[in-house]
């Protein structure tokens, strides 16, 4: 459970009933008022680690870009992608998370108008017409995290579940699924799980819960009738990378039954150039970033022979137990959860 | 490193004392005491005195790596009781609207208020606040050279509705921060915690100044060579790798192409 330093609120959100259900489960804390989010958010001479430790919850509303093109090559749709984001950052704290070196503050900012959102989403969905359409809510932060307090998946469920021609992905590595499991599977709601070796996990995912709690939770919703993705981005290079990724699909396809999977993903460490300098700024003592990384298109990337090798081995490992109907490659250049 | 910026040496006598700090020799436009990482300056009452203090001691202290900012005063409050501490977590400047949210990341432990920094003496409390007269000037000051999170400002309330402004002496002053130095000194102590471990991180490489002397080295080539050792040290740890030993190398250009070849061959393990 995340432990907040304190709580920013906007003042022209205060009075909504989501942020006093908060405040009333945040009483001990300091409680600030602010005209707008990014006066607390934005400005430069903040430090992202150092706040990373405690962050604060900053309530606010969201005016504009609700919601956004889904970036190239992110997701399963080709089509009609689109991603919003009713929350930036995210409570673990993963070494290779792109949001680090994008944002100053570690602070999580809550937007609290769902209706707004809900609004914008039925708009874009009405705009493709028969086609379908895919919304991504994984894209800034981790989508259930901080479910306690932001109770999304209560809105936002029931909400897709009248839109069967859109599909909602949430992306997680929370535990945490009494939300979702205290409603009735969704058919067109995707419940995408990351997943690394337990060796870099340890290593790099920092405050994540453990494998075998994420595998449980896994294991639960597929049974409830969840409808379940896999999500290994990003790949992390290492020594012992090929016997670690072969171990860790050897682990979960012997939990999970691999015939009901929606879709299987793996992604390269890619992140624009500013943000990876931004980090290494940030964490000067990461062995991650220590060693030799190349720059493709103002991409910060691992050497292209070293792309190939861990590719070509990972999708012949994750062949073994997938069909290649249900996997994609994702291609855009930042990883979060 | 640990700047205190108080406005008025009655606010500062029992720091000196507790700290064993000494006049700082020399000839400087504030009084500035000194004992040890800490540092003490004098500003003097108002917001470009406390600017101008914080300017001072960022000039003196501009080789010395990254330091942990704290204002210490008194200040009115409309509501809060005489001798209360708290932390600012919101600083206004009343003049011109300016606001700022100096970081509550750090584990003080201590009450946060609000604070609004006026021109002229408040004595109307017109809001559920604090008023202080320089830490809104002293905190835009400060986060130019640190981080905000190390940049804070701790005030305990001398006078309010019921005992205005008017009854303070220099006597009481000093009593009421006495009264509360066991709060300062958790404070000071929680600064200085969270300060070390980050002005190790970003310390220089030990050798980096003997191998500075050691060749010629361009401007840019001492920031990659900065950069290569820190990167050297995360992978390998102290001394150097054998293959970057300087006796192999003749010349700046050589010894970081060996430093740079060294990194594209590690491969990381968990």
């Amino acid at each position: 459970m995340p432990a907040f330093s304190a709580l920013y609120i906007e003042n022209q959100c205060r009075h909504l009933p989501r942020v006093q259900d908060i405040l009333k489960k945040c009483e001990a804390l300091p409680h600030i008022s602010c005209e707008r989010y990014g006066e607390v958010f934005n400005p430069k001479a903040q430090n992202f680690r150092l706040q990373k430790k405690r962050p604060a919850l900053v309530l606010a509303k969201k005016h504009q870009h609700f919601v956004l093109p889904a970036p190239a090559g992110y997701g399963f749709g080709n089509k009609n992608s689109y991603y919003f984001s009713h929350l930036l950052n995210c409570p673990y704290d993963c070494r290779y998370c792109f949001l680090q070196g994008m944002y100053r503050s570690a602070h999580y900012v809550l937007f609290v108008n769902y209706e707004d959102f809900g609004k914008k989403i039925s708009e874009t969905i009405e705009k493709c017409g028969h086609e379908p359409s895919y919304f991504y809510a994984g894209y800034d932060s981790d989508s259930l995290a901080l479910e306690q307090y932001s109770q999304f998946a209560d809105y936002f469920l029931p909400f897709f579940k009248n839109v069967p021609q859109a599909t909602l992905e949430l992306r997680t590595k929370s535990a945490q699924i009494r939300s979702l499991l205290k409603h009735k599977a969704t058919k067109n709601v995707i419940i995408a799980l990351s997943f690394s070796p337990d060796q870099v996990s340890k290593q790099l995912e920092h405050r994540v819960p453990t494998f075998s709690k994420r595998i449980a939770a896994a294991k639960k919703l597929q049974e409830a009738g969840w409808s379940l993705a896999l999500r290994f981005e990003p790949l992390i290079y290492h020594k012992d990378y090929k016997t670690d990724y072969q171990d860790l699909f050897q682990r979960i396809f012997s939990i999970l039954d691999a015939s009901k999977l929606h879709s299987v993903s793996t992604g390269l460490f890619r992140m624009p150039q500013t943000f990876f300098r931004n980090i290494v700024k940030l964490y000067p003592d990461e062995a991650l970033f220590a060693g030799h990384y190349d720059t493709q298109q103002g991409l910060s990337t691992y050497a292209k022979e070293i792309e190939t090798e861990m590719l070509k081995h990972c999708e012949t490992a994750l062949f073994d137990y997938i069909p290649k109907e249900i996997y994609y490659r994702c291609g855009t250049g930042c990883e979060t959860t | 490193m640990i700047h205190i910026v108080v406005a008025l040496i009655h606010e500062a006598l029992t720091l000196i004392t507790h700290y064993k700090m000494k006049t700082l020799r020399g000839k400087h436009p504030f009084i500035i005491y000194k004992s040890g990482e800490i540092t003490l300056i004098v500003s003097g009452i108002g917001k470009s005195s406390a600017a101008a203090a914080v300017g001072y001691l960022q000039a003196l202290n501009r080789e010395n790596g990254p330091s942990a900012w704290l204002n210490i005063g008194i200040a009115g409050h409309q509501q809060l009781p005489i001798g209360q501490g708290f932390i600012a977590h919101r600083i206004q400047d009343r003049a011109n609207g300016r606001t700022y949210y100096p970081p509550q990341v750090l584990p003080f432990s201590l009450p946060s208020n609000n604070l609004i920094t006026v021109d002229c003496v408040e004595k109307d409390y017109r809001e559920n606040s604090a008023y202080d007269m320089e830490a809104a000037a002293y905190y835009s000051a400060a986060i130019r050279s640190s981080t905000a999170e190390f940049v804070q400002s701790y005030k305990v309330v001398s006078d309010n509705p019921q005992a205005p402004v008017t009854k303070i002496t220099k006597t009481f002053v000093n009593t009421l921060i006495e009264n509360r130095i066991h709060e300062i000194k958790n404070l000071i102590a929680t600064l200085r915690s969270a300060i070390k471990p980050y002005r190790e991180i970003h310390a220089p490489h030990p050798q980096f100044d003997t191998l500075i002397q050691r060749w010629h080295f361009t401007e840019t080539q001492k920031v990659q060579l900065k950069q290569l050792l820190q990167r050297t040290q995360v992978l390998f740890g102290n001394p150097l790798p054998c293959q970057a030993q300087t006796t192999n190398h003749t010349s700046a250009k050589t010894f970081l192409k060996t430093l740079s070849d060294t990194l594209v061959t590690h491969r990381l393990s968990f």
